[in-house]
């Protein structure tokens, strides 16, 4: 089961009681589950990481403000994108907010419209985001299942040497490459060489060998 | 014998009647208190022996041939003790006499006889008794002419005659004897000479004796006694010696009476009685011897003859004794009252003069001289006269002939008397004339002290006037009951300029009360002020008070100020000032006016920095109203029905609006210029809005605050938007302080507290910035004073001078920590400046 399955919300969190009414209102019309907290501190108490989902803030609030919650979310490893939606912005401000990974930075009084967009563009990010990382986890999976050998042997297929010359490299039979060659493109349900390097590139390298330089 | 502790009888008079010295039945009956009464039984049985006595001397004393005795006594003791004891006890004596009476005369003399004489003599006693009791005044005493008249006419005549007729004619009805003329005549005469002889001497002896044995001078003693032996040696030689009757002359009859006379004035009624008794007696034993001048007929005639003689020269003496005891009170008298005069006229503090013939002051008391600067030899010179004492009286000519024309001229009004050395004193001067006689007394009271005292209160009173009249203000002065009694000249132009009446223009003579009083029944509102401030003083409830009040013109406004003071002194009143202050009150008008537009322009500086603060408040009731009216859109465009959810959203869109609409109208009151409203404020809700106000400028600063409040803190009297107004400016520069400490540091706190010695509240804002230097405390609330890079430096000073037109004090310190803290204090019940 992916954690792509569940229906993405939108959370939200603004201490106005007001502006959070309306906004869940308007946010509900249009079809998306919205859950709204009072204080930056409340969500990050209360929020899970990998629910599906992107965050709309406003920037002006006692205690964490909109800015400094973004920078404890991507602090502590997510990267949920946010929308911010607030009465008292000014251009250096939006600037920074979208430097550090802002979907949008909306003033207030916000029209709808231009919230859902905003919104769509953000669970857009925030699946796509998902999509990467469960690939990830997937070719992580994978990864796995691989022995030594045939890491090492996966290490040079990406990096584009030939049989002959990963047989070389590792003191094998190129026969026994091939073999192995086969194990991995097996395991790592990779069609292709080109499929390789794909799922081997979304993945941190161990260390990555030179690459061949013809 | 039984003493009596009751005082004296009824028939004693009040006895401070007989405080008088030389009164002598006073002193016996004043002896009475001491206890030697009347009343014990010893006084009767003593008067019942000398009775008996008595009676036997007069017997012994009977001429021979004659039914007449040279001394008949008895009698004369009983009216004696009648006289001296009080009438109730009368009754005691008289019946304690009975036996011895009739122990003597029974039975030698028949029952009848014995009877009859008893009660005759009785009777002369009585008789002559209540005849002096009835005639002579208190005290009784033989030395007054009056006593003595009546003892010789009633009891030495009267008395015994009466009782000799009856006695006589009861002797010749008896039987006993028939010479009725014989036995009244010798009777008579016999009673007489022994009353005249013997009651006032025993009287006299008797009250001598209770009043106390006076030292009597040996030379007195000795004066009596050689006049006694004198006149007993003349006596013998007028009427003993044997001599022929052509050998005498008329005229030795005449030798006694030098001694008499002698005797009478150094001894008084004694010395006339003894000096009688010794006359008796000589002249008794020279008839019984056949010699003198009254041996010459027959024995009866001879008897009765010296008699007579004894008589006449006793009753004599008795008289010449009263005379000159009389005369010689009357000197005593006068001395006495000389002596009271003196001190009276010496001692006066009134300057007196008497004068005599010719005008001529003839004494002078001391305060008269002490006055004019005479001195006594002056007056003793006799050569002051008058008619010179007064100017007036001098200056009017010749010295009237008439008496009357210089005394009308003394009683005058305007007198003034000259001095010794010229000088002249104002007097008032009354005279007295002399009845009778060519003299009088003259009073003279020095008016200086009064002329200088009137001349001073006139002084006083016409500087009291003349400052009433020179001052500008307009003033009244009002007795206890609110009448008008005096009023300075600018009250009275004032009262009578106005056209138009006002209730306030009172003269003197009206009563300002009831002016206040109809004008606030009218509903006049000043009038009503006036009214309360008048009777709160005048009832003395309030020392002052003072109110203002507007003109009546509205082209020329002007204003008074009218002040009521209580008047001290005890009858109570009060004092009115009115003044007219239209330009100082204008005055404090404009400059109230600067100070609205000063607060004003320190206002929307600050409302400046707050601008972005109050569009987020906006912003946010905005974005509500804007995304529930959207919401509700897409609802209804569904098509599905959402009424119920639609109309919710339209309430929360109300009530979003009104938010928005509070934020306007708290923008609109920190921006208006409106005259300070002094309302009860409750500082802790105060400072909580301000708070409100200012929460999103505080977020968007990273500034912390904390706020504690005193809930005991009563509220004050105050203009809640300035006090707002200096809170808010006091955070925004605490929050500016801060502007450059680490963000986890940025903490600003408010509280409020009521103060300890609970005359006002106190708010403080305490910063977490680096403080204010010492030396600085009290600059920056300077004008242009400011730490700040671009700014004017007036929000501090402003802000003090609305905390000062509230009475409440702006200062600041630096904090326990390193920041500082402002205090705005506030008074209770504000003092207001």
């Amino acid at each position: 089961m992916s954690a792509t399955d569940e229906k993405p919300s939108v959370f939200l969190v603004d201490d106005d009681p007001g502006v959070r009414t309306a906004l869940t209102r308007g946010l509900t019309a249009e079809g998306f589950g919205v859950r709204s907290w009072e204080s930056a501190d409340a969500f990050l108490r209360e929020h899970e990481p990998d629910s599906p989902g992107c965050l709309v803030a406003d920037v002006a609030m006692p205690g964490v403000d909109g800015l400094e919650l973004q920078t404890r979310l991507s602090l502590s490893g997510c990267d949920r994108p946010i929308v911010f939606v607030t009465g008292r912005g000014s251009i250096p401000m939006s600037v920074r907010a979208i430097r550090a990974g802002a979907v949008n930075f909306l003033s207030k009084p916000v029209r709808l419209e231009e919230l859902v967009a905003a919104v769509r563009e953000a669970l857009e990010q925030d699946r796509l985001i998902r999509f990467a990382r469960a690939r990830r986890a997937l070719v992580q999976a994978r990864l796995k299942l691989l022995t030594a050998r045939e890491r090492e042997v996966l290490d040079l297929v990406v990096a584009g040497r030939m049989n002959k010359q990963i047989a070389a490299e590792l003191g094998a039979a190129e026969k026994t490459i091939k073999v192995h060659r086969g194990r991995v493109m097996l395991k790592m349900q990779a069609r292709s060489v080109a499929e390789l390097v794909t799922f081997t590139s979304q993945v941190a390298p161990r260390h990555a060998p030179a690459p061949t330089v013809e | 014998m039984r003493e009596s502790a009751a005082r004296v009888e009824p028939l004693a008079v009040p006895l401070d009647r007989f405080k008088t010295a030389d009164s002598g039945f006073a002193e016996g009956l004043s002896a009475l208190k001491a206890g030697a009464s009347y009343r014990s039984f010893g006084a009767p049985l003593a008067v019942a022996a000398l009775y008996f006595a008595a009676a036997k001397l007069g017997g012994y004393l009977a001429f021979p041939a004659a039914p007449v005795s040279a001394l008949w006594a008895p009698n004369a003791i009983v009216f004696a003790t009648l006289l001296l004891a009080p009438r109730s006890r009368w009754w005691a004596f008289l019946a304690a006499i009975v036996p011895v009476h009739f122990y003597a005369q029974f039975p030698v003399y028949p029952f009848a006889q014995v009877i009859v004489q008893y009660l005759m003599n009785v009777g002369l006693a009585l008789i002559g008794a209540l005849a002096i009791g009835k005639f002579c005044p208190l005290p009784r005493q033989f030395d007054q002419v009056r006593t003595s008249v009546v003892l010789v006419v009633c009891g030495g005549i009267l008395a015994p005659l009466a009782t000799s007729l009856m006695l006589a004619g009861a002797f010749v009805a008896i039987g006993i004897t028939n010479e009725f003329w014989l036995t009244v005549i010798a009777r008579t005469i016999t009673n007489a000479f022994a009353v005249i002889a013997l009651v006032p001497l025993i009287v006299h002896s008797v009250e001598r004796l209770r009043r106390g044995r006076k030292e009597v001078s040996l030379a007195r003693a000795a004066e009596a006694v050689a006049l006694a032996l004198c006149t007993t040696a003349i006596c013998i030689a007028v009427f003993v010696l044997p001599l022929e009757p052509h050998e005498r002359s008329p005229l030795w009859l005449y030798a006694p009476l030098p001694l008499l006379a002698w005797g009478v004035m150094r001894f008084g009624v004694g010395g006339a009685c003894g000096l009688a008794l010794i006359v008796g007696a000589v002249s008794t034993w020279g008839v019984l011897n056949g010699s003198g001048p009254f041996a010459v007929r027959d024995p009866v005639q001879n008897a009765l003859s010296v008699v007579s003689f004894q008589v006449m020269a006793g009753a004599a003496l008795l008289l010449f004794a009263a005379l000159r005891n009389e005369w010689r009170q009357a000197v005593e008298a006068l001395r006495r009252s000389e002596l009271r005069f003196r001190s009276i006229f010496e001692d006066n503090i009134i300057p007196t003069l008497i004068w005599r013939d010719h005008f001529r002051i003839s004494e002078a008391n001391d305060a008269f001289l002490r006055l004019t600067g005479y001195t006594p030899a002056d007056i003793e010179g006799g050569v002051l006269r008058v008619d010179e004492l007064t100017a007036r009286t001098r200056d009017a000519g010749a010295t009237p002939a008439r008496q009357a024309d210089l005394f009308e001229r003394f009683t005058s009004t305007d007198n003034e008397l000259t001095l010794r050395d010229g000088r002249r004193v104002p007097v008032v001067i009354r005279h007295s004339q002399f009845a009778g006689e060519s003299g009088g007394v003259i009073y003279a009271l020095d008016l200086s002290a009064f002329r200088r005292a009137e001349a001073q209160r006139l002084c006083a009173e016409n500087l009291h006037a003349a400052v009433l009249g020179s001052l500008h203000d307009q003033i009244a002065i009002l007795d206890s009951a609110g009448t008008v009694i005096e009023m300075n000249e600018s009250w009275r132009r004032a009262a009578q300029s106005d056209s138009p009446a006002r209730f306030d223009r009172v003269v003197a003579g009206e009563s300002y009360l009831q002016a206040c009083e109809r004008a606030a029944g009218d509903g006049n509102r000043a009038a009503r002020e006036h009214l309360d401030a008048l009777r709160a003083v005048l009832d003395g409830a309030a020392m002052h008070r003072h109110l203002e009040y507007s003109g009546t013109s509205a082209q020329e406004p002007s204003w008074i100020e009218v002040s009521v003071e209580r008047l001290r002194r005890p009858e109570g009143g009060a004092v009115i000032t009115r003044t007219d202050v239209t330009a100082r009150k204008q005055a404090e008008l404009d400059a109230r006016n600067q100070r609205q537009q000063l607060t004003h322009l320190g206002r929307v500086a600050v409302l400046g920095q707050l601008s972005g603060a109050f569009a987020h408040e906006l912003n946010q009731p905005l974005t509500s109203i804007l995304g529930n009216a959207e919401a509700a859109l897409k609802m209804l465009a569904r098509g599905t029905d959402e009424t119920a959810e639609v109309k919710e959203i339209l309430r929360d869109i109300v009530h979003d609006n009104e938010r928005a609409s509070q934020v306007i109208q708290r923008l609109r009151a920190l921006l208006d210029k409106g005259d300070i409203q002094r309302r009860a404020v409750d500082l802790n809700t105060a400072v909580g809005e301000v708070l409100d106000l200012a929460r999103s400028e505080l977020i968007a600063r990273n500034v912390q605050v904390s706020a504690s409040y005193d809930r005991f803190a009563p509220p004050v009297m105050a203009d809640r938007v300035q006090l707002q107004q200096v809170v808010l400016n006091l955070l925004m520069n605490a929050c500016e302080a801060m502007a450059s400490v680490p963000v986890a540091e940025r903490r600003v706190s408010i509280s409020t507290r009521f103060v300890a010695d609970r005359t006002s509240v106190d708010v403080a804002v305490t910063d977490g910035g680096g403080g204010i230097p010492p030396s600085d405390l009290e600059r920056i609330f300077q004008p242009f004073v400011t730490t700040k890079a671009h700014g004017m430096g007036l929000g501090l000073a402003i802000c003090r001078s609305v905390a000062e037109s509230h009475g409440a004090r702006l200062w600041a310190e630096n904090g326990d920590t390193s920041g500082a803290v402002f205090h705005l204090t506030v008074p209770v019940e504000g003092v207001l400046a």
